[in-house]
């Protein structure tokens, strides 16, 4: 009714849309005003019908926080993370290569249209070194610099990632299409943001590796995942490059053993409360998504990454973190100052597990994050 | 043509105390080269240059004043900031932010990534590498880590005013530690190398420098970072008035340092012996990146060094002689010098390399806007693109200079080296049959030196036994 009174597209109005967002993830109202650039949570459930034309059983697999679901989704196709299994730990090793790297590589063996990034040089050398002629991988450029050419740059990034998408059967989104995937994806963060603070770093992956491809989900699974992270124990936080079943190994191990786990930042898994709180009302193009997704996505390969450590101090403020561990597959060189780096940045206690150099990681994850919580004790 | 240094000594690898005794004969005979030099032993005692005692060194007088102007850079850096110039670190882009810098008649340029060799000058006495591990930068990253160290205990050279780096498609080793630099307080501009990948059918390109292209869209990304690069170094000095022609003249000065090091490159890798052993050759590359800090001084050396090796060509003499069982292209620098001696000693001649900067080498173009014929020298950088690239690159030097093998060197820790190697190998084996041998080269080989020696006689062996057959 508010937003009937206002002028469309005007500031005020733009705002309103926003505070009706963040109000609409409380659970408190719903929106069934005509005027917002976004389908009302009961049509963004039926988005069977905006995209009616389109294959949504079409998967395309995403490796890195950093790839705009919104994006693949607003092509007509179903974004899928990419947790790979890692098959050998000593060949990758003993080679000097990251072992999640290998893993992810690898992972294109089962046939899933992946896009990879390349914000890492063990990534995009593995993607290089395992071409295979006619075979569905796209490198995605993610700018590591913040500034408005790494926006412009980015953007045509997401052209090209466009056409591609196009390739395997997509269709080139029109801005209604956009904005229609967009608040979609602005709900589901909004509400995600608000259940991801207090389930377990498991609970939350298991959740978005099924949901993320399918917004529009029901109060079910929410509230399971709400339900997910109910234990006692200290809170540790986790931070790590990208996951592997390992990780998710390590999880569990850490979880039954006592422990609360958050997941701070690790890819390929989105960070729900920043993004929830990108100015979306003003997204309205390839362009603006691009913005939004460099400048809502801190991340420790950003350079600088000041902002990633404001937001590791912000979520452990929120989580009541007690401590961060620090997941790190041997050779990524990227993570393995993070310690110190968050130690002297955020005041936070910080230790570091470095997986590759054992074949069972997770008796020695526990063992040391049982000492480090000790530590902090 | 007579040898400069002909009637004194014949050109011959010696040791250092024997190239300070040829300084003091040169000196004697009253060579004009060496006014401003040093006896190179001398190093070793006022920087704990160690190395230097173990290494052979070529015995002309353009290579005394080579390894002068090399081993005098911290000095002059230091004499540069008490004289008020700007000093500005590059860091990682290896040959074309100094270009920008030195648009300025009061900025000094350098690498502080030169570093990395500190540890193998300094046999590890430098205490690099401990101080480095203090801060979180471990062992699991390759010797660029001596850099940070360097940084933290501000003996190797000045603090700089400004640090610019370039990120994106570089060693998460460098971005890693760099990043860590400005945690410790230091101000960083940071700038991005895109991955450099080959244009789509029918998308807009431009050629780069070494005949690779790259899209306009990345071209232009580039061109708009170094445009803020410039306006970082014109704030360095507000009283001098730089501009775009400021960069061009600045071009045409590193192109002259360019002709230079290929008219030497030509002659060093074609002759029928080699007229300069491998060691000094790579330091002449070296000096292109950065022009040692000083690039007019850098002209001279080269010009001198160039003298030399056209006159040793003329005259049909060689300081390595011995280096004739085979020809071989090196493929990244060396983490520790004395492995280009052991080279030669067991009879393999250098005769083309790839150290990294080949984008460094090429002349920047002079008719096209200084800021795009920047941007698409950057983007030439063979570490940005795919390793097939880069590997096409060595199987063309290969061809070109009928080298009889690649021996790749592998750098510890080095996140490129764990997958270069092997893509450069299968490049160059379904390309060419020559033997490619990988090394992995510590920053001090002498705990593996019997046994790189093994696998480097192999080689030679392997080569000549090929070379027989045919």
């Amino acid at each position: 009714m508010i937003l009937s009174a206002l002028k469309p597209d005007c500031e005020l109005h733009k705002n309103a849309i926003q505070l009706m967002y963040a109000i609409h993830a409380r659970g408190r109202v719903c929106c069934n005003e005509g005027h917002c650039s976004y389908p009302p949570p009961a049509q963004a459930n039926q988005l069977g019908s905006v995209w009616a034309d389109c294959d949504l059983s079409k998967v395309v697999g995403i490796t890195s926080m950093f790839v705009p679901v919104e994006w693949i989704h607003a092509h007509g196709l179903r974004a899928v993370l990419v947790i790979p299994q890692i098959s050998a730990w000593c060949s990758s090793v003993c080679a000097g290569r990251c072992t999640a790297a290998v893993a992810m590589v690898e992972a294109r063996q089962e046939g899933i249209p992946t896009v990879f990034v390349a914000t890492c040089d063990q990534l995009r050398r593995a993607f290089d070194h395992w071409r295979i002629p006619g075979e569905e991988g796209f490198l995605l450029n993610v700018p590591i610099t913040r500034s408005e050419v790494a926006v412009e740059y980015f953007t045509s990034e997401l052209e090209r990632l466009s056409d591609w998408l196009c390739g395997l059967g997509g269709t080139k989104p029109n801005r209604v299409r956009l904005l229609q995937s967009i608040g979609a994806y602005v709900r589901f963060w909004q509400t995600l943001s608000l259940h991801q603070s207090n389930a377990s770093a498991s609970a939350v992956v298991a959740f978005i590796r099924e949901a993320i491809g399918e917004p529009g989900l029901g109060a079910g699974p929410w509230q399971a995942l709400e339900c997910a992270g109910q234990q006692r124990g200290p809170v540790i936080g986790i931070v790590s490059g990208h996951l592997t079943d390992v990780h998710l190994q390590i999880f569990r191990e850490i979880e039954s053993a006592g422990f609360r786990t958050r997941l701070l930042c690790a890819d390929p898994v989105p960070v729900a409360e920043l993004l929830a709180e990108a100015p979306w009302a003003d997204c309205k193009t390839p362009a603006d998504l691009a913005r939004i997704h460099l400048e809502y996505t801190p991340h420790f390969v950003a350079r600088p990454n000041a902002r990633f450590h404001r937001m590791l101090w912000r979520l452990a403020q929120e989580r009541a973190i007690s401590g961060v561990l620090v997941l790190r597959t041997a050779w990524c060189d990227l993570l393995e100052p993070e310690p110190i780096t968050i130690r002297e940045q955020t005041g936070l206690h910080a230790c570091q597990v470095m997986l590759g150099c054992e074949p069972e990681p997770a008796g020695h994850a526990i063992g040391r994050i049982a000492a480090f919580v000790e530590m902090f004790k | 043509m007579n040898l400069p240094n002909y009637g004194i000594l014949r050109p011959e690898r010696v040791g250092v105390d024997q190239l300070d005794a040829a300084f003091h004969a040169y000196s004697g005979a009253g060579i004009g080269l060496l006014q401003e030099s040093v006896p190179v032993g001398s190093y070793v005692l006022t920087e704990s240059d160690f190395r230097l005692l173990r290494l052979g060194f070529d015995n002309s007088p353009a290579s005394i004043k080579l390894w002068n102007f090399l081993l005098s850079e911290q000095r002059r850096l230091h004499q540069a900031c008490r004289d008020g110039f700007k000093l500005v670190a590059c860091m990682k882009d290896l040959g074309t932010v100094p270009i920008l810098a030195y648009a300025s008649e009061r900025i000094r340029a350098f690498y502080p990534d030169g570093t990395w060799w500190t540890p193998c000058l300094m046999e590890l006495s430098d205490a690099l590498f401990t101080l480095a591990d203090g801060s979180g930068v471990g062992p699991a990253f390759c010797p660029a880590r001596a850099m940070l160290g360097a940084f933290i205990n501000g003996e190797h050279f000045p603090k700089p005013d400004l640090c610019i780096c370039a990120v994106g498609a570089i060693c998460d080793d460098f971005s890693a530690i760099a990043q860590r630099l400005e945690h410790l307080g230091y101000m960083v501009y940071w700038w991005e190398l895109p991955r450099r990948r080959v244009p789509r059918p029918g998308e807009p390109a431009v050629p780069l420098p070494g005949g690779l292209c790259a899209p306009v869209a990345q071209s232009q990304f580039v061109r708009a970072q170094l445009e803020s690069i410039f306006e970082q170094v014109r704030q360095l000095v507000p009283e001098e008035s730089l501009s775009t022609e400021s960069v061009a003249a600045s071009i045409r000065r590193a192109n002259r340092v360019r002709r230079l090091l290929r008219a030497l490159r030509t002659l060093v890798f074609n002759a029928p012996l080699a007229p300069l052993p491998a060691l000094e050759e790579l330091i002449a590359e070296m000096l292109v990146i950065h022009f040692c800090s000083d690039p007019d001084e850098c002209i001279v050396v080269l010009e001198a060094l160039l003298d030399e090796v056209r006159a040793r060509v003329y005259a049909g003499v060689s300081p390595v002689p011995f280096a004739n069982r085979g020809r071989v292209v090196i493929v990244n620098p060396v983490p520790d010098l004395k492995l280009l001696n052991l080279i030669e000693d067991v009879g393999l001649r250098v005769c083309g390399t790839d150290y990294m900067f080949t984008h460094a080498l090429e002349e920047v173009s002079e008719t096209l806007d200084p800021f795009d014929a920047l941007a698409r020298m950057a983007l030439a950088d063979p570490m940005i693109g795919p390793a097939f690239e880069r590997g096409a690159g060595v199987v063309e030097m290969v061809k070109r200079l009928r080298a009889d093998a690649v021996i790749v060197i592998r750098i510890p820790g080095a996140s490129h080296c764990a997958w270069e190697g092997a893509a450069i190998r299968e490049h160059v084996l379904a390309h060419i049959q020559v033997p490619v041998l990988e090394l992995e080269v510590p920053s001090v080989i002498d705990p593996v030196l019997e046994s790189l020696k093994t696998r480097l006689e192999a080689l030679a062996e392997t080569v000549q036994a090929r070379r027989e057959r045919e």
